[in-house]
């Protein structure tokens, strides 16, 4: 049921993402949400589960976006494979943490991005712009918090409501004991 | 006869003393009085202002609409005159979605496999050429545009006849590459299709020549092409219908 709840939260990010974010200007960008709830997921759920979400999650960008069928499924668990080896050390579950590991992660999703794409066609090599990356990492670094607000509410309804909480991992919990 | 009429003293004083009384609550009566009087007033005005407001934005939605139906009826219009001249057969497709990376250049369209669009099938608007169909679904389909780097067409420039592939940049231009620095290419000479390579066919406007520079290193020249088609102002698109695709697997 999570994962359900998961992935329908992610495909209406995505319509959204592909339709009306792209009506945006230009000089203002346009923010990648579905990547933070990817970052979120990550640092929310059990390996387990959240894998699961997030390689249905990157076939499904793999859909709309792209040409190489799947890269998105592989850089995502590379994002999630790296967060939840942070996690170990850190506990992920503040927005203080959450934010600044979401940029980190882009610029890491970025750089897998560049070079997959360079050794997948290395005749048509993608254009490494900084421009519009730093300001997709600052429209997520500004629109972190609240959309992780909104998530960290769908995630405690869910929890409030349903009794497989065991798939998640717990907020309240001590995982350094 | 005649009763007493003039007030004595005393009446006097009481009227004096009590006139400036009067005076105030008749002022203040007069001031309530007309005070609820306007604001009765006002309240009709308001009613009044409320109803024009939803009127005038009735008709400014009804002219809304009025422009967008005639400015669709003016780009449907355009699309049918490219309809009629490009070769047979052909479909419009609405766009129903793009691509939200900043590493890829591709469009969602409303038509499928069960309208017969099939892989390589080229795409265009009336300023020219958009992409080509990537893959499809029955009633989807995926574009690759032209300003995807993973996108090459087969080019000749008008005046000067030098041929190249255009490949996107990842923004909205091409580059020209190929184009031999022996090769005569003139700034804002335009880029049509060659018709080489299958699947575009000839003669369809891609761009004009925008910068050209020659580094000593290399055989070929570095030149960029501005695009013809305004990539972010796109609605509407035509897709050329091959019966067979050469991209095809």
């Amino acid at each position: 049921m999570f994962i359900v709840i998961f992935l329908i939260l992610g495909i209406l990010i995505l319509v959204v993402q592909t339709t009306f974010l792209q009506l945006l200007p230009d000089w203002l960008g346009n923010p990648d949400i579905l990547f933070l709830l990817i970052v979120y997921i990550s640092c929310q759920t059990e390996i387990l589960a959240g894998a699961v979400i997030i390689l249905l999650l990157g076939l499904l960008m793999d859909v709309f976006s792209g040409v190489f069928l799947g890269l998105y499924p592989v850089i995502y668990l590379l994002v999630f494979a790296f967060i939840k080896g942070i996690s170990r050390k850190v506990a992920l579950n503040e927005f203080a943490y959450q934010v600044p590991l979401a940029v980190i992660s882009y610029l890491l999703v970025c750089i897998f991005m560049f070079i997959f794409s360079n050794s997948l066609a290395p005749d048509s090599p993608p254009q490494w712009s900084w421009g519009a990356i730093l300001l997709q990492l600052l429209m997520l670094a500004v629109i972190g918090a609240p959309v992780f607000g909104v998530f960290d509410s769908i995630m405690n309804f869910y929890r409030s409501t349903s009794a497989s909480g065991r798939f998640i991992g717990s907020k309240i919990s001590n995982r350094f004991k | 006869m005649a009763g007493r009429k003039e007030f004595t003293a005393p009446h006097k004083f009481g009227l004096e003393v009590i006139g400036p009384f009067q005076t105030a609550i008749s002022n203040v009566s007069n001031y309530v009085s007309g005070f609820w009087g306007k604001y009765l007033a006002l309240l009709d005005v308001r009613n009044e202002n409320e109803q024009l407001r939803q009127e005038l934005q009735k008709y400014k939605i009804a002219n809304i609409e009025y422009r967008e139906a005639l400015a669709t009826n003016v780009r449907l219009q355009k699309l049918l005159e490219l309809k009629e001249s490009l070769p047979p057969p052909t479909l419009t497709a609405e766009i129903i979605g793009k691509d939200p990376s900043l590493w890829f250049r591709t469009l969602t369209i409303n038509r499928g496999s069960s309208d017969g669009v099939q892989k390589g099938m080229p795409v265009v608007t009336v300023e020219g050429v958009v992409g080509q169909v990537l893959t499809s679904s029955p009633n989807y389909s995926k574009v690759l545009l032209a300003t995807d780097p993973n996108s090459a067409i087969d080019v000749i420039t008008q005046n000067t006849r030098v041929q190249g592939i255009v490949k996107g940049l990842g923004r909205e231009a091409f580059a020209l590459h190929y184009v031999l620095k022996s090769a005569e290419v003139e700034k804002d000479d335009y880029v049509l299709t060659s018709g080489l390579g299958g699947v575009f066919p000839k003669g369809l406007m891609v761009g004009k020549v925008s910068d050209i520079q020659k580094s000593r290193r290399g055989m070929f020249q570095n030149i960029e092409i501005e695009p013809a088609v305004d990539f972010t102002q796109l609605e509407y698109l035509i897709i050329i219908m091959k019966k067979y695709s050469l991209t095809e697997d």
